[in-house]
């Protein structure tokens, strides 16, 4: 009797071999499993959202909460009738509203975070590595913590100059280049480095983790085929 | 040879006529008057001109003396009849011999009109001193002209080989004055005779004429031949007709006025005419390219297919074949032993200790950020630490900003024996890790709030752990924590692909450590001594790693030798 197991290792071997026929070609089998995962998502996501977030967070709280609880659940109600009955064309303004608070408070949100949560620990940072106390807190590594300052604000000014943001929003041409000032135009070439060097640091990391995973489904379709050889 | 001068009208008579041919005037009398003998050498002293070419006008024999192959036939001037052709507009169009050179010429030369301006210009410095004799020459033979013409009309020619005197132009009288009794009027000056003749030719044609304009005095003959050219046939500015009233004349002149003349709308057909363009050659090109543009924008445009060399097909088929042969050896023979032992990272040895000073009891946030792709890396990363959390009485909360976290929650934690609360799944970061790092902060919620809402929002971690695949997802709860609560000790479970940008994010203190990929994995294995089993898959990647760099390496060799191939060959 073949087991739930081997029947979903086999379908886990054919989708791993239909998806990694795409290396060869971009064939029908790719396309069929990229159709499938996204299907398979879709309907993912829908049960997903209302047994996980519509029923706990708006339904179920409509029916127990008090007056004053169910007004305040009444705003996100509203804001989602709008937006459905936007989808008719006569009534397609009505759903700026929820969109326009969407939109405002993601971009309060991630503004906010942005600033308080990047832009200032990071510039205090480095402004931190130049501290005194940091640097010959141990004697031993003083000029270790000056070099890495050091790299630490060539790295910033140089990454800085090199997307050089003083620009004015123009089109930009070759004489617009040589007008740069010399100075900026070394730095920016100093930030090339660090960029590139950053890049190839991301390129690796993902170079890793795509190998992780083949790796993964080698191993899992290998204990499958053994266990299935095995079982006969 | 002699002749007799009629004193009325200054025609010439043979000696023996005893009347004038012309008014019938006595001629008794009058004595005959010796025709002056043509100078000897005339020729030679005037150049190539012959007799008839004397009376050349300026430009005419400008033209001449500069090039030869443009010799005007003079026998085609006087066959002008210039007053027939006004009058009747039959010789409308039809144009001299010698303004057919000028034309020929035109056409040959590029610039022919600023060519002819300079030739004429020439030619008026080289005879400026033989001007006022040349002209009187011209005029003669204008007068002779309209001789002919008006003996054409009585039916008594003269005979054209009859000389004309040139030292008493002024003798001949205006013969074509029908009055019976004709009564010798003031000369008419040698310019207001020119001007006659040739206003009245310009407006048969339609031209301007130029001494009516400011510059009167500087233009020239040369003037209207270039208009004259300009205005040829069929090239005539016509005004666009519209409607327009006609007064016709019916024959009933006599008539009251109001009776006879009665308006009649006519409605005239429109001439199109095409409007001459003086383009530069910059425009021209323009013109061109956006003609070019046009062509090209309603060319048909096959939708160009993606296609696959054979021999690429062929190469990733090696590639990949190679790829699976070495990851499946490496893991399914020999022995668990790698390469070479991986280092812990800073961050991850940061990230156990903190884990390690946790209290037995501690309230922790478990926050699921990554793909199920992803979920052998981030298994092997979270296992050191649910291990060392396994056992303790922490409470495990569960939040979730991507669609399977749920699913990816109940496999990895229910697999390591903990038990957890799940407060939902955010479909955006940015607002569970805002929500979450207000409650951290406030400790409170707003009043009123249902239950969800405050189970999420009030109440306070002693930690949070983000299981991350992505820099992106990370960063979203790293900036909403630390910006909010930045005393909420936060770390990082992350992918190889994430850990590198998460880095400053370490160093600066805003997280207490982060333990990612593979490599560290297998380092905090070997610390704890025990079997987890990674040799084989650490090995496998390790032979991973080395075919990709030989695939790099060959692929950074080979590829820049066949672009530079490409583009010789573009070149030639």
């Amino acid at each position: 009797m073949i087991s739930g197991t081997v029947v979903w290792g086999v379908i886990g071997f054919l989708l791993t071999v239909m998806v990694l026929s795409y290396l060869i070609h971009d064939s029908l089998f790719f396309r069929l499993a990229a159709y499938l995962l996204i299907g398979l998502t879709a309907g993912y996501l829908v049960v997903l959202l209302v047994n996980r977030v519509i029923l706990p967070h708006l339904i179920w709280p409509m029916a127990e909460a008090s007056w004053s609880q169910r007004l305040w659940l009444l705003i996100p109600i509203v804001l989602g009738l709008l937006l459905l009955v936007g989808q008719i064309p006569r009534l397609a303004q009505l759903s700026r509203i929820p969109l326009a608070y969407v939109a405002g408070l993601s971009a309060a949100v991630a503004i906010g975070g942005a600033v308080f949560g990047t832009m200032v620990p990071q510039g205090q940072a480095v402004l931190e590595a130049f501290n005194p106390y940091r640097i010959y807190a141990e004697p031993q590594l003083v000029w270790v913590r000056i070099l890495d300052a050091g790299v630490m604000i060539l790295g910033v000014v140089g990454t800085l100059s090199y997307f050089h943001f003083g620009q004015p929003l123009k089109k930009i041409n070759r004489t617009d280049e040589r007008k740069r000032p010399k100075a900026l135009q070394i730095l920016s070439r100093i930030g090339e480095v660090f960029l590139g060097l950053t890049l190839g640091a991301i390129f690796a990391g993902v170079f890793s983790t795509a190998l992780l995973a083949l790796i993964d489904r080698i191993a899992v379709l290998g204990e499958m085929i053994g266990q299935f050889l095995g079982g006969l | 040879m002699a002749y007799l001068i009629c004193p009325e009208c200054g025609a010439h008579n043979p000696p023996e006529e005893e009347q004038c041919r012309i008014c019938q005037t006595s001629l008794v009398g009058m004595e005959p008057v010796e025709e002056p003998a043509p100078p000897e050498g005339g020729e030679e002293e005037l150049g190539l001109f012959n007799e008839e070419e004397n009376d050349l006008p300026d430009l005419l024999q400008g033209l001449k003396l500069e090039d030869i192959e443009y010799e005007i036939d003079p026998e085609g001037l006087p066959e002008i009849n210039l007053d027939d052709g006004l009058d009747s507009g039959e010789e409308e169009g039809r144009t001299p011999e010698w303004l057919d050179a000028v034309r020929k010429r035109a056409q040959v030369e590029d610039d022919s009109v600023g060519d002819l301006i300079k030739r004429v210009e020439a030619a008026q410095e080289s005879v400026s001193g033989e001007d006022q004799e040349k002209h009187s020459d011209f005029e003669s033979w204008i007068q002779k002209l309209r001789d002919e013409a008006r003996d054409e009309a009585a039916g008594n020619a003269i005979a054209p080989e009859e000389p004309v005197d040139q030292a008493e132009p002024d003798a001949e009288v205006e013969p074509s004055k029908p009055e019976p009794e004709p009564t010798p009027g003031p000369e008419p000056e040698p310019g207001e005779e020119h001007s006659d003749w040739l206003t009245r030719i310009r407006k048969a044609h339609g031209i301007v004429d130029p001494e009516e304009g400011p510059n009167a005095a500087s233009r020239s003959l040369l003037d209207w031949l270039v208009a004259l050219e300009d205005n040829a046939p069929g090239e005539e500015d016509s005004p666009a007709i519209r409607d327009e009233t006609q007064e016709i004349e019916t024959g009933w002149e006599r008539l009251p006025h109001e009776d006879i003349t009665r308006q009649i709308k006519v409605v005239l057909e429109p001439r199109v005419t095409p409007q001459a363009l003086n383009l530069t050659r910059e425009e021209s090109d323009q013109a061109d390219l956006l003609s070019t543009i046009i062509t090209d924008e309603k060319a048909d445009h096959p939708v160009a297919r993606r296609t696959y060399k054979v021999g690429v097909q062929w190469l990733n088929m090696l590639f990949l074949l190679i790829l699976v042969v070495g990851i499946s050896l490496a893991l399914f023979t020999g022995g668990t032993a790698g390469l070479a032992q991986p280092q812990l990272s800073t961050g991850g040895a940061a990230l156990m200790a903190w884990v390690d000073d946790l209290p037995e009891d501690a309230d922790l946030l478990v926050v699921f950020d990554y793909q199920p792709a992803y979920t052998s890396e981030m298994s092997l990363v979270a296992e050191p630490i649910l291990t060392s959390l396994t056992g303790w009485t922490v409470r495990v909360t569960v939040a979730s900003s991507v669609a399977s976290g749920p699913l990816l929650a109940d496999e990895l934690l229910t697999g390591a024996g903990l038990t957890y609360t799940d407060i939902g799944y955010f479909p955006m970061a940015s607002y569970g890790g805002f929500g979450v790092a207000t409650g951290l902060s406030t400790g409170q919620t707003a009043p009123g709030l249902p239950k969800p809402a405050q189970a999420m929002l009030g109440r306070g971690y002693d930690g949070v752990l983000v299981l991350s695949d992505n820099f992106e997802g990370a960063q979203t709860w790293i900036e909403q924590i630390t910006a909010r609560a930045p005393e909420t000790p936060l770390g990082v479970l992350a992918t190889s692909q994430a850990a590198p940008l998460l880095q400053p994010y370490f160093e600066s203190g805003q997280i207490v450590g982060v333990l990612s990929g593979f490599s560290d994995a297998v380092a905090l294995g070997d610390l704890s001594d025990s079997d987890s089993g990674l040799g084989p898959r650490w090995r496998a990647y390790q032979v991973g790693v080395l075919i990709l760099m030989v695939a790099l390496i060959l692929g950074a060799v080979f590829a820049p030798a066949k672009r530079s191939s490409n583009r010789q060959r573009g070149d030639k």
